[in-house]
Order: C-alpha cells, then sequence, then structure tokens
C-alpha cells in the first residue's frame, strides 16, 4: 500500500532504504541524489503520531513525515516557504521549483488518508459479502458435524468424549477434519468482523491439550508431505482466553505445514514460564526475507516463496491469527535460524507468542 | 451481652449443587428454524433437559422464565411478518423483562458486523457450526457460574436499586424471601413484589425472577 501512495505522490519521496524518487509534478531534488546524510531516514524508524511533521535536514531542506493508517512516507526535498527558516535565500532562489506550502502537502496527505479509508472500507464490505455466501456452508458443515456425532453415539461411553475416544480410526478422522473446516470457517468470519474476536466470555483453557488437538487435526494433511508434526514441553496452566484463540495454533500449524519442506518436522512446544504460557511453531522451509518480516502480519501479503509453493493462498492467516492475539493482549513473533548446510534463504521459522495466565 | 441471631440471607442458602445434579433441574430450550445445527439429540443423552422450537411458539412462556437457559438463533425465529433478524428483537425483550434470563445467542451470523448486538447482550454465545463438546462445555459453564440463586438474587438486587429502590426495601425482600423459603410458601412475598413494583413502577417481572430462586428448593427433577 505505502509503495502505491509513493507512486502517486506528486512530490518526491525516499523510502526506509534510502533510495529517492521522484514525484509525478516535481523530480527529486538533485541534492537529495547527492545527499550522504539523509538525516531525514531518521524519520521512518520513530515513533510519532502528528500527522504531517515538517522539519529541516543538514543541506537545509525541507521534508515532511505522513502519518497514513498504513504507514508513514517521507516527502524529501522541498523548501517550506514559511517553516523553512534556515534555507539561505540564494538555495531558496536556485531551487524555487521545490518550493511547496506546508498547506499542498497536508491538503494531499488528507485525500490520500480518506483514499485508503475508503479502500479499506470496499475491501471490508467485499470481504463481508463474500464471508455471508459461507452461511449454505456452515448450515451443510452442521449436518456432517450432526451425522458424524450420531455415528459416534452408536459406540460405547458415558459421554460424548469417550465415545470419541471408543471410535475407529476412520470416524475418529472424519470428526477431526469437520472440526478442522469448523475453525477454518470461524477464521474466515474473523477477518470479515473483527469484532467477532472478542464475543462470547472468556473461558479457562488448556493451552497444552487445546493446542495438541488442532495439531492433530493436521496429522493427515501433513502425512502427504511426509511432515510430521511433533508436540513438546509441558504446561498446566489454564488462561482464560475467547473461544477465537484456536484459529491461532489453527493458523500457525497449517502454514507450518504447507510451508514445510517435504520429509521435515514441524515441532510444537507449550510450556509454562512462571505465570505465563509460550507457545513456539517450527518448521523448516523458506525463510521470510528480513525485509517482509514486518509486512507478514499485514491483511493480504504474502512472501513471493510463500506464492510459490501455494497459489490459493489469501494472505488472510497470519493478518487473523495477529488481530486474535493482540484482542488478547499478546503478540506473534517470527524468529528465523540458518540451518548449516543449508543454500541461504531456507532454514527454521519459528512463531511464537506468550499468553500471560491471569 | 445480647448475642443476636445474624439474620439470614439468599448468599447463606446459596447451596452449590453438583453439575450432575445442575443439569437434571436446568429447563433447556433451543430456537433455532434449522434444528440439524444444535445437538440436541447428543445432549439428551447425556442428561440434559432440552426442547427445541423452530420458531418463537409462545413468548409469554419465555417471559414467564419457563426455561432456564434459551439458546437463541439470531435469524428465522419468528415470522417473516415480524423480523428476519427477530432473534435480535427477542433478546432484548426477554432481557428488559427478566434481566437474570439466561440466554445463549447461537448463530452463523458472527461475521456480520451488524449482529453485534446480538452477541453482547447474550450471557454466552455458541457460533455455527457447532459440536457437541464445545456445546456441553459452554453449557456446564454457564450453568455452573449462573444459575445460582446468586445470579438471580444479584440481578434482581440490581435491578431494584437501579429502579430507586431503597437499601431497606431490598433488605426487606430478601427476609421476606428468607421467610418464604422456610415456610414453603410464596403468597407473602410475591404480594410484597407486586407492592414494590408498583411503587416504583418497574415492568421488569420481579415475580418470576423469585420464583426461579423458590425453583432451587424444589426437590430433583427425576431424570
Amino acid at each position: 500500500m505505502i509503495e502505491w501512495i509513493r507512486a502517486t505522490c506528486p512530490f518526491p519521496t525516499i523510502d526506509r532504504n534510502g533510495s529517492v524518487r521522484g514525484g509525478y509534478n516535481l523530480p527529486a531534488n538533485p541534492k537529495c541524489l547527492k545527499c550522504q546524510d539523509k538525516s531525514c531516514l531518521q524519520m521512518h524508524f520513530e515513533a510519532q503520531q502528528i500527522l504531517v511533521q515538517h522539519s529541516v535536514c543538514k543541506g537545509k531542506l525541507s521534508y515532511f513525515s505522513l502519518k497514513l493508517p498504513k504507514g508513514r512516507i517521507i516527502v524529501c526535498g522541498l523548501i517550506e516557504p514559511e517553516f523553512n527558516k534556515t534555507c539561505p535565500p540564494l538555495l531558496k532562489k536556485s531551487l524555487k521549483q521545490w518550493k511547496v506550502p506546508w498547506q499542498d502537502i497536508s491538503t494531499w496527505h488528507a485525500t490520500m488518508v480518506q483514499l485508503i479509508q475508503d479502500f479499506e472500507d470496499q475491501c471490508q464490505k467485499c470481504l463481508s459479502d463474500s464471508v455471508a455466501g459461507l452461511h449454505d456452508v456452515k448450515t451443510a458443515l452442521s449436518l456432517i458435524l450432526r451425522n458424524t456425532e450420531a455415528l459416534i453415539g452408536t459406540r460405547k461411553g458415558e459421554s460424548a468424549e469417550e465415545r470419541l475416544d471408543n471410535c475407529e480410526e476412520p470416524l475418529k478422522s472424519l470428526y477431526k477434519s469437520v472440526q478442522l473446516l469448523q475453525t477454518r470457517l470461524q477464521a474466515s468470519g474473523y477477518a470479515a468482523n473483527p469484532e467477532a474476536i472478542t464475543l462470547g466470555r472468556k473461558r479457562a483453557h488448556a493451552v497444552y491439550r487445546q493446542v495438541d488437538r488442532i495439531g492433530r487435526m493436521f496429522n493427515e494433511i501433513a502425512a502427504k508431505k511426509k511432515v510430521v508434526i511433533t508436540m513438546g514441553g509441558h504446561s498446566q496452566k489454564t488462561p482464560f482466553l475467547f473461544d477465537s484463540f484456536d484459529v491461532i495454533p489453527l493458523i500457525l500449524i497449517d502454514n507450518a505445514v504447507k510451508y514445510s519442506f517435504q520429509g521435515e518436522n514441524v515441532n510444537i512446544r507449550v510450556d509454562d514460564l512462571g505465570e505465563c504460557v509460550s507457545v513456539a511453531v517450527e518448521s523448516r522451509g523458506p525463510l521470510v526475507p528480513i525485509e517482509s518480516q514486518e509486512l507478514i502480519f499485514n491483511r493480504g501479503y504474502r512472501t513471493e516463496a510463500a506464492k510459490r509453493i501455494s497459489s490459493d493462498g489469501s494472505g488472510l492467516g497470519l493478518y487473523i491469527a495477529s488481530l486474535v492475539a493482540k484482542a488478547h493482549g499478546f503478540e506473534i513473533l517470527y524468529h528465523s535460524q540458518p540451518v548449516a548446510g543449508w543454500q541461504p534463504g531456507r532454514g527454521l521459522n519459528i512463531f511464537s507468542f506468550t499468553i500471560t495466565s491471569s | 451481652m445480647v448475642w443476636l441471631k445474624r439474620k439470614q440471607t439468599l448468599h447463606d442458602l446459596d447451596i452449590r449443587l453438583p453439575l450432575s445434579e445442575i443439569k437434571k433441574r436446568a429447563k433447556i430450550l433451543v430456537i433455532d428454524d434449522e434444528p440439524a445445527s444444535f445437538p440436541a439429540a447428543r445432549l439428551a443423552e447425556e442428561g440434559y433437559h432440552i426442547e427445541t422450537w423452530e420458531t418463537v411458539k409462545s413468548l409469554s412462556k419465555l417471559e414467564d422464565g419457563a426455561f432456564d437457559i434459551i439458546i437463541l438463533d439470531y435469524m428465522g425465529v419468528a415470522d417473516e411478518e415480524v423480523s428476519q433478524k427477530a432473534g435480535l428483537g427477542i433478546l432484548e425483550h426477554l432481557k428488559k423483562v427478566n434481566p437474570a434470563q439466561l440466554i445463549i445467542a447461537f448463530s452463523a451470523h458472527s461475521f456480520d458486523a451488524s449482529s453485534s448486538n446480538f452477541w453482547r447482550l447474550a450471557d454466552d454465545n455458541l457460533g455455527k457450526p457447532i459440536d457437541v463438546v464445545k456445546c456441553k462445555e459452554v453449557i456446564d459453564q454457564l450453568l455452573v457460574d449462573k444459575f445460582t440463586i446468586s445470579h438471580y438474587w444479584g440481578t434482581l438486587a440490581s435491578v431494584l436499586k437501579s429502579n430507586g429502590a431503597t437499601a431497606k426495601d431490598i433488605s426487606r425482600l430478601e427476609g421476606k424471601i428468607v421467610e418464604s423459603l422456610a415456610r414453603r410458601e410464596t403468597a407473602d412475598v410475591i404480594e410484597y413484589c407486586d407492592e414494590l413494583c408498583r411503587k416504583l413502577g418497574i415492568g421488569v417481572r420481579i415475580a418470576v425472577i423469585i420464583s426461579q430462586i423458590f425453583g432451587f428448593f424444589q426437590g430433583p427433577t427425576k431424570p
């Protein structure tokens, strides 16, 4: 999104890597192209709340940090006639082409904010409309679920859980598949209506058992890739979480299996850490490039490797998982680790998060 | 020194029954136009008292607290002329006349942002499709946490307080309920309730909440 905004910006801009690009109305200032200092770049990395911030660089030129809903862009190499008091008159004269008043920047910024908002609203509407179509799928799935439960009900046992334990493997497998589809549908609903993440009461969740249960749902899919899912660690804590929590392990394990190299293991660990429960999902496959690491949780973002491996992904999984994590007050972290003897760009992908057990 | 006997409160009488006993006592109604959505048969096998309606057959029965838990669908539970999204209207109405009524919102429409109020007003939620294990978990937890004298009395006291009842009114009502329970006779307390409702101009069916409290002291339901 930010790249798209830069491409349509009438003023010159500079990206996080220091690359200066001319605007469609105004070319890049030659002083910026030659500049070694690039002090304007620091604005990319500073947390600031001001929507349109004017500053002057060491070369006495104005630059603006513009806060947008999807990030920030830096407009550089200008001379703001009112606020840039340090620019010598001679420089002002020679660079009069780059004289841009603050109001012009501010107007363009406001238009962009509105456009992004409209675009987001439209995306949300499209998503809601497409997810609404899943209602019939949910109805059909309810029928499958009732019939599967009726079959399970004929097995020995005092409770539904006991009867399920006493089932033969194919029936267990069918039940797990239906549950997998059920949780996937639940996750799609959160993308359409993030408010649904916090609906219902928080319940005590036996995290280890829950993650293990979800991991087992993927056993068959993993087996087709000769991937083995292993469960490790030790946890007895039962933090209070919304039902939506289930979609986090679902998405992380699903991705781990999907993007693992054939024959590699997916290792899941759940451990009690003092008052907290930590969960980590490790898989071996293509690593997320450094420049993409902070984008993988954005809606619709997919790395090139992800697109190559699976063309039908929507880039919603990690976005939904991060929304659910945020609603619970924690964050999903990504780490990569090279594996000795492997080509660069391949290695260990680790997604982890820590839940406070209060 | 004279030792006065401490007045017994409803909190003292709030005996927590085992879940198996609560399950036998609690009457559950599922209102859903798609009966296959809810695992009623499986829950009945496990000792839950489940009744199912495809649409609202009798609003007065719901208002009168005939069911301890109502599992309510969002769409298609009333005549099309009433509203397609009648579930929300019914939920709002029931919570208005009997705020202590336990209601579980049950729908496939969690993706619909306009349904948020439906979910928020309910005591708990079940999203479709739902499996029997999750259903049990949600129902059992609601029964353990809220199918209690404390819940009904707490809700009643809070309704009275918010409608201008004094602490003395509330304490007097509590005393009358405790006395009536000892005598197994409700006429007195209902009469006092009616009087209090008239005085405060309350539309909430206090008598319904009180009968729900009395329900806890009736013998166990035979399976």
